[in-house]
């Protein structure tokens, strides 16, 4: 019989990069039921949004904004817009840390069910095994996180509240790939660390119940005490979600805000906007919401610093998934 | 120094899992091209042998070296020469048969023109053509382990390991891939080493070595292993009986009651050949059978042995 040995040790990198990412992708993708259950997580949120929350939060807004004297109220329908549009951006960066986490637990099953033996034994890298995970679960994530941002896009047009451009829509997609691919470091390093399923779904269940709150989606930051503030600057998602509201805000407030009075603005922007502030002095006391944060004792972090801030999380995951490596690939045998 | 002549050296090998040695000082060498069987009952050490022959499980000590390479310093390269099947499989359920062995194939050094005929080949020799596109999790048990040893196979390693490889399939099925080895030796060479549990199967090796709790306690051909821990025996059916026992032991029979079968077992000795027991006690043995040691006794010997030794 005539076969083919291998002439050299070293195998070309980027070709088992490629077919491990083809062959991690056909795997999780084979299970279709796997897929649909992990988009319905963000859009039973968004359900819940409809149905309870978002008359609960407009009418915290309202009073926030329309109580102060000698002040024309801005409309409901106006305020809706803001409201929605920082709903639902948060709701689809909490998405993207939640669903690279879920997409994960292929490397929890190669690892239980021994497969990754497979890879162990092969003249092949652990270094580029870890990282076609990764690159797998960043295509996913993005993948089931464009499917949510288009719901929230035909949300926002059914409602009548799609004030953003072909750039801004642009500028969303480009962030939502910045932000999976921070989530998608992040959650490969953490499941380097997890070796069966029920851990994982443990971490899942934990991730869900807190997340959403921590990184400010589901309620403004800027409602926590200051100390809170600065704990939660230290979670990369904070950072994803104050991105992602920028992008879905940016172009509504240039176009709706000057129906607001200085002082109303600046309540807006306390609550549903995309700064984020990190408190240097008076941190025992409590945020007045109608007064500038600056003067408050904090610092207003921009866009671009956020950015700056995300690429070195992703920066960091990277390297540490780079030295955790042995544990990504961890066999044991049974 | 490594030795041209073999395949696999393993000197004096130690690996515990806390305090559990799975492994216990052990030595052995598997001659190029042989078919080596590992024998041993569950939990006596064979996987762990295998998984740090594979490079995949860190020995506590001792030295191991495949087709001449060092694992201590060439495991790259060791890596290059098996393929392993493992105890369980390491298919992608999901896939398909194909997918499953080309995926493989791109994990060694091979040109895109290689791989195709490795693949084609493979398919040649071992008779993958009609399951070709099926899923994995669509296949029988047999099947499975075919592709398993495909998959093992894409890059013509010059060692085969595989661990258990008929265990949990039926008779046939176990036949069926024994042919399989067979026609794998025969057409590329390869040396073969496995373990099993089944004595039959280690009676087609071409050297045996028993494991039992981290230590090897019988080696050799299975021929001679038969020899010498085997005997022919005769089974005289009937109730227990007391006088029959005091003729036997003033005789000089080796005899035990199988309670089992319902009937003496008498052995056969170099003073008492059968033909001499059957005609001396002519009138106790009414119903009886002539068997012919099995590689089953043997193993029941060395190990049984064994163990009393432990019990002492
Ligand atoms: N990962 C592990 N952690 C702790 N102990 C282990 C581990 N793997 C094996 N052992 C122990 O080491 C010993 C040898 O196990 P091993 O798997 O090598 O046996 P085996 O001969 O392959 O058995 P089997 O026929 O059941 O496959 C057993 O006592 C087992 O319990
Ligand atoms: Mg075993």
């Amino acid at each position: 019989m005539e076969m083919s040995k291998p002439k050299k040790v070293r195998v070309r990198n980027h070709e088992v990069f490629f077919q491990l990412t083809k062959r991690n992708f056909l795997v999780f993708t084979r299970n279709k039921m796997r897929m649909f259950f992990t988009l319905m997580v963000p859009i039973i949120i968004l359900i819940i949004y409809i149905l309870f929350l978002r008359s609960l939060e407009l009418s915290s807004i309202r009073e926030a904004i329309n109580s102060i004297e000698g002040i024309p109220p801005i409309d409901d329908k106006t305020l809706m817009v803001f409201m929605d549009s920082w709903f639902l951006s948060g709701n689809v960066a909490l998405c993207s840390i939640s669903i690279s986490l879920q997409t994960n637990n292929l490397i929890i099953n190669d690892k239980e069910n021994g497969i990754n033996r497979d890879f162990a034994s092969a003249p092949i890298h652990k270094t580029v095994v870890t990282f076609a995970y990764m690159f797998f679960n960043f295509l996913i994530t993005l993948l089931l996180c464009f499917c949510f941002v288009c719901v929230t896009f035909i949300f926002l047009a059914a409602m009548n509240e799609f004030y953003l451009n072909a750039l801004d829509v642009l500028i969303i997609f480009g962030v939502l790939a910045f932000i999976t691919l921070n989530a998608s470091a992040f959650t490969t390093l953490v499941c380097s660390f997890i070796d069966t399923d029920a851990t994982l779904a443990s971490v899942i269940a934990v991730v869900s119940a807190c997340l959403g709150f921590l990184i400010g989606s589901f309620m403004p930051l800027s409602l926590m005490p200051k100390l809170m503030q600065d704990i939660v600057f230290f979670i990369p998602g904070t950072h994803a979600t104050a991105l992602m509201r920028y992008a879905y805000l940016k172009s509504p407030l240039e176009i709706l805000g000057n129906q607001f009075n200085p002082t109303q603005l600046s309540i807006l922007k306390n609550q549903v906007g995309y700064n984020l502030i990190f408190y240097i002095r008076d941190m025992m006391t409590s945020v007045d919401l109608s007064v500038d944060p600056i003067l408050q004792g904090g610092a207003v972090i921009t866009p671009d610093i956020q950015a700056y801030i995300t690429t070195g999380f992703t920066c960091g995951f990277m390297g540490l998934n780079f030295l955790s490596r042995k544990n990504t690939v961890k066999t044991y045998i049974k | 120094m490594p030795n041209s002549k073999y395949s696999v050296e393993v000197i004096n090998l130690v690996k515990s899992y806390g305090s559990v040695k799975a492994v216990d000082n052990i030595s052995f060498y598997v001659s190029k091209g042989a078919l080596f069987a590992f024998l041993g009952v569950n939990g006596a050490g064979k996987s762990t042998t295998i998984n740090i022959i594979s490079t995949i499980l860190k020995k506590d000590s001792g030295k191991v070296y495949v087709e001449g390479f060092d694992l201590d310093t060439d495991a790259q390269k060791i890596k290059n020469e098996i393929g392993i099947v493992f105890q369980n499989s390491v298919l992608d359920q999901q896939l398909t048969v194909l997918q499953n062995l080309t995926i493989r194939t791109t994990f060694y050094a091979l040109t895109r023109e290689q791989r195709k005929k490795n693949i084609q080949s493979i398919i040649e020799l071992l008779d993958l053509k009609e399951i070709l596109h099926k899923r994995i999790a669509q296949l029988s048990g047999g099947q499975k382990r075919r592709v398993d040893i495909a998959r093992a196979m894409v890059h013509a390693p010059r060692l085969l390991i595989l661990d258990e490889p008929t265990t949990g399939l039926d008779p046939k099925t176990r036949q069926a891939v024994w042919h399989l080895i067979d026609k794998i030796r025969r057409e590329t060479g390869m040396t073969v080493f496995l373990t099993t549990h089944y004595l039959e199967e280690a009676e087609k090796a071409s050297y045996v070595i028993v494991i039992d709790r981290g230590h090897i306690i019988e080696h050799g051909l299975p021929i001679d292993l038969k020899t010498r821990h085997s005997r022919d025996y005769i089974i005289s059916y009937g109730k227990v009986s007391p006088t029959f026992e005091k003729k036997l032991k003033k005789n000089k029979v080796e005899f035990k009651y199988d309670t089992d079968r319902g009937g003496y077992l008498l052995y056969h000795t170099n003073k008492m050949k059968v033909t001499n027991i059957l005609k001396k006690f002519e009138k106790e043995i009414k119903d009886f059978e002539v068997l012919k040691g099995t590689m089953d006794d043997a193993f029941i010997n060395i190990t049984g042995r064994k163990h009393d030794h432990g019990n002492e």
